[in-house]
């Protein structure tokens, strides 16, 4: 084996050409399959990384809310410290995507007792109604909330969640109904593939005057991301590992019908039929780990293109690229093994004479 | 010693049927002898020697080197007779074009596992002797025909083969070069080493110390060489 690995990289060294050509190939396609991969990943650790809520404890849950529910206690003394956005954007850094800093409260809308969301980036003057509520209400134009009547703009989609029971306004609005300002909740969306649980424990050993509490579910848009990758991501990438698989054997084939006059050689010299095998095996397996380890970098890097929000590099990259690059070399490996054993096995004598 | 007994070879013919390369040939070669094959081509020399050097097993016939029914052993223990006890020499030279002469010449060595340092100095030590000490590093199209057959004999040697088997050693080569490795072959031998070597030329045949001449895959002629009878 020792002789075959010295023969095969021997070889590699004096004329790479073809070889190269073989390992851009593999890298260019195990890099999209790198990219898609990683991509897929990090939006499964973002819809599953969502902290939902660095907040005071819950007190109240309104009648048919989960046990995530969002409405709080009148506010009081229940309120965020001022300083708690910034210190969570501080203690978060790079592993931030997004932030929400919102104010929940429980008031009667409508004659109905129901969370009552202040968010930014709602319009003044407008609420949003949760979808289950809607239902509820008859789907009406507008709604009754503290002495006033708020013209609905929209339903909001159904997420399964307790907002869909919760009407959303202005953040400044809703603080303009209790005659305060500041903020009970803040919502964290973490980047794709930075690792929740060290987000949570940094958080909490952080002294935030507040609890931190994991949502059970991920941001609409991470999952819809993740359900249209989970779809297709098993096929592009078997499809590509065929192209490498393919790629690799043609090499093979190409590399066996011009060097038969050296197998013959060195089986004359007394080389056995595992060396020779060996030799065109290593090669092989050598272009393709060459070729997956460049994708697999090259991956990383464009799944950062690919999507914005993605990640700093997670446990999880690591293993991927490792993945990557091991399978292009088992690929290698396979794609040049039945070639070889057929060279190796073949009688040369015939071939002694090509020089 | 080489013994071959009753040989034959037949492969099948591209018309369809069977070709005879050869035709219960007996042949015994004792230790240190120089002998030349010779006939026309397709009369069965190559094959006759690459089934003397476990290349090619034949369809009937024995062939025994040194006491060892060559093709009693599996392909393994004929690769490993091949490595230790034979060295072959090839008309093109076969040498592997991305070593350099001195790793070309080290490859049966290492081949034996007898590791790199002693495997690298034995190289050395026939490639200074053969007049390409300075040319170690080149690689095989870097040097000329004559440089590659002595390169090429340097490693049939390097593992100190009882049997040296030539096929058509001097077929590329121009007349002086093929006078150099014609000198070197004799050289050898007449420090002991055994050789068999096929050719066309009749002039080198007659530097071997027996000529053996072949017609259809049989032998019709074995006789000591005029050198020989001139000695």
């Amino acid at each position: 084996m020792r002789t075959g690995t010295w023969l095969a990289f021997r070889e590699l060294r004096a004329r790479g050409g073809r070889a190269l050509l073989a390992a851009a190939l593999v890298a260019a396609a195990a890099a999209l399959g790198c990219g898609l991969e990683l991509v897929a990943l990090g939006r499964e650790e973002a819809a599953n990384a969502r902290i939902d809520g660095v907040g005071p404890a819950l007190r109240v849950i309104p009648t048919g809310v989960s046990g995530t529910g969002l409405a709080r206690l009148d506010l009081g003394p229940e309120l965020l410290p001022a300083e708690a956005v910034g210190q969570v954007e501080a203690i978060l850094g790079a592993d931030l995507r997004e932030l929400r800093a919102r104010l929940v409260l429980q008031r009667v809308v409508s004659g109905r007792t129901v969370p009552v969301i202040g968010a930014p980036g709602v319009p003044p003057g407008v609420a949003l109604l949760g979808a289950a509520l809607a239902e509820a209400l008859g789907h009406p134009r507008r709604v009754d909330l503290g002495g006033r009547a708020w013209p609905v703009q929209s339903v909001q989609e159904a997420t399964g969640t307790a907002e869909d029971g919760a009407v959303v306004v202005a953040l400044a609005e809703a603080q303009a109904l209790v005659g305060r300002g500041g903020v009970n909740e803040v919502q964290v969306f973490l980047r794709a593939g930075a690792p929740p649980r060290a987000a949570v424990s940094r958080l909490q050993a952080a002294t935030l005057q507040a609890r931190v509490v994991p949502g059970a579910r991920g941001a609409p848009a991470d999952e819809e991301v993740q359900g249209a990758l989970s779809k297709g991501r098993y096929l592009a990438q078997g499809v590509l590992a065929v192209l490498i698989a393919l790629g690799l054997s043609v090499m093979a084939h190409l590399d066996a019908a011009e060097r038969r006059a050296e197998v013959a050689t060195l089986r004359a010299i007394g080389a056995g039929a595992d060396t020779v095998w060996w030799t065109m095996v290593a090669r092989s397996l050598a272009v393709g780990l060459a070729g997956g380890t460049a994708g697999a970098v090259s991956g990383l890097a464009l799944s950062a293109l690919m999507d914005q929000g993605s990640a700093p590099v997670s446990a999880a990259t690591w293993t991927t690229m490792l993945l990557v690059a091991a399978g292009c070399a088992l690929l290698g490996a396979l794609a040049a093994g039945p070639v070889a054993l057929a060279m190796a096995r073949r009688d040369s004598v015939p071939w002694l004479q090509e020089g | 010693m080489i013994e071959i007994h009753e040989v034959s070879r037949t492969f099948a013919a591209p018309g369809g049927g069977e070709v005879k390369a050869l035709d219960g040939v007996s042949l015994r070669i004792g230790q240190g002898e120089l002998v030349a094959i010779v006939g026309a081509s397709g009369s069965g020399k190559s094959t006759l020697l690459f089934t003397m050097g476990g290349l090619s097993a034949p369809t009937g016939g024995r062939v025994v080197l040194d006491g060892q029914a060559v093709y009693d052993l599996d392909q393994g223990g004929r690769a490993a007779l091949r490595r230790d006890a034979i060295g072959f020499v090839f008309q093109t030279f076969n040498l592997v074009p991305y070593l350099t002469t001195l790793e070309n010449v080290m490859l049966p060595a290492i081949l034996a596992k007898r590791g790199r340092r002693e495997a690298e100095a034995g190289a050395m030590r026939l490639l200074e002797r053969l007049g390409l000490g300075d040319r170690r590093h080149h690689r095989p199209a870097q040097l000329s025909v004559g440089e590659r057959q002595r390169a090429g004999i340097a490693r049939s040697l390097v593992n100190d083969p009882g049997v040296i088997l030539a096929d058509e050693p001097t077929g590329n080569l121009d007349p002086e070069s093929a006078g150099h490795v014609v000198a070197l072959l004799r050289q050898l031998n007449e420090e002991g080493q055994t050789i068999v070597l096929v050719t066309h030329d009749a002039d080198l045949a007659e530097q071997a110390s027996r000529v053996v001449r072949l017609r259809a895959g049989r032998i019709i002629e074995d006789r000591p060489s005029m050198r020989k009878l001139a000695s």
